[in-house]
């Protein structure tokens, strides 16, 4: 084995990962090779020194601030998931109401005018918008009841907005029928 | 990953901080010294393991158990490291670590603990990451290969090329 070929594995046989064949031409050429034997030593001596560094241990403040860090950006995570539902919810609303207008104004033209019991509509509207009302505030409490009291504003518009849904819903609904009745569809 | 760790990744995709917690105390030594290794300061290396857990809780939702745990926060580590390395675009000043007072184990000043720690700040980056992950961290040259995104046999090619450069810096320093 020449000096060449033996430097070339040299790093594997001093790190143990040569197989037997190969780690015994090595030690054959090494015992007889005063540079090789020095490179040889010069790397376990390395190897040694890298054994000696102690790990370090991450500082107390910077784990303590990172946590900080974490926490804020999951405060903000849940601030968001709250403004996303809310936005959803608002944005229904609109849908519903524009379509609402533009039947009840017969803007949409197949449908034509549609006829509807005004009283039988106030009585169903005032059932439906108290009944959400009340699951609305039930199912929100989760959410809302640690809140501060400036955000009592924000608990009571997510509520307007259920029922604005709610009486949305219901206006449809009796739109629809009338139309059921209307055209027997 | 043990089963305690598969349930606490599984809380903290749910949006739990405190199941995040417990995983930043369980690798929080690990990615800094990761972190120190490569930036070769104490100041980038606390910048980068902030950054590295905020970013880790952000985006745990998108981790997939098909690697290790460790191995995707160490991947984010290296990765945010290399990031500041490209920014600095300089190799790092080392800053005793003895002096900065975090780790009453650092070695004093002068030994030959210290005088590698030196000499491994002053040689390539990747080099220095891979020495450090698999001769200083244990990591296999697969594992580490896993963490810096090259295959394992280029880790290997690294750590033989790293430690050469060692042997430069340290020239008649290495005690055979």
């Amino acid at each position: 084995m020449t000096c060449d070929e033996t430097r070339k594995i040299l790093h594997e046989y001093v790190d143990g990962e040569l197989d037997g064949a190969a780690a015994a031409a090595v030690k054959g050429h090494i015992a007889g090779c005063a540079a090789c034997r020095k490179e040889a030593a010069e790397l376990e001596a390395l190897g040694r020194a890298l054994a000696a560094v102690k790990p370090l241990r991450a500082p107390a403040l910077a784990v303590e601030r990172t946590k900080g860090l974490v926490r804020a950006e999951a405060a903000r995570a849940r601030r968001r998931q709250v403004w996303a539902r809310g936005a959803l919810v608002a944005a229904a609303a609109l849908v519903l109401i524009t379509v609402s207008v533009l039947q009840l104004s017969g803007a949409i033209p197949h449908l034509g005018k549609p006829i509807i019991d005004a009283n039988a509509a106030k009585a169903k509207i005032s059932s439906v918008a108290s009944s959400a009302i009340a699951t609305v505030t039930e199912k929100a409490r989760p959410y809302t009841s640690n809140l501060p009291e400036p955000m009592l504003l924000l608990k009571l518009a997510g509520i307007a907005a259920a029922v604005l849904v709610a009486v949305v819903a219901t206006t449809e609904e009796l739109v629809a029928r009338q139309l059921q009745r209307r055209f027997h569809f | 990953m043990s089963d305690s760790e598969v349930g606490l990744i599984a809380k903290a995709v749910g949006g739990d901080e405190r199941a995040f917690e417990a995983l930043l105390e369980a690798h929080k030594d690990m990615v800094y010294n990761v972190a120190y290794r490569m930036l070769g300061n104490a100041a980038d290396a606390e910048d980068a393991f902030q950054e590295t857990f905020i970013s880790a809780y952000r985006s745990i939702s998108r981790f997939r158990a098909d690697s290790k745990f460790s191995t995707w926060l160490y991947r984010i580590a290296v990765n945010r490291c290399r990031d500041m390395l490209s920014a600095k675009r300089s190799r790092p000043a080392f800053e005793s670590i003895h002096e900065e007072g975090f780790d009453a184990q650092a070695p004093a000043k002068g030994d030959e603990a210290s005088g590698i720690e030196e000499a491994l700040a002053r040689i390539s980056p990747d080099y220095r990451t891979a020495i450090t992950l698999h001769c200083l961290m244990g990591y296999s040259y697969d594992e580490a290969g896993g963490i810096m995104g090259v295959p394992g046999g280029t880790v290997k090619t690294y750590v033989h090329r790293g430690k050469e450069e060692l042997r430069g810096v340290l020239g008649a320093g290495v005690r055979t």
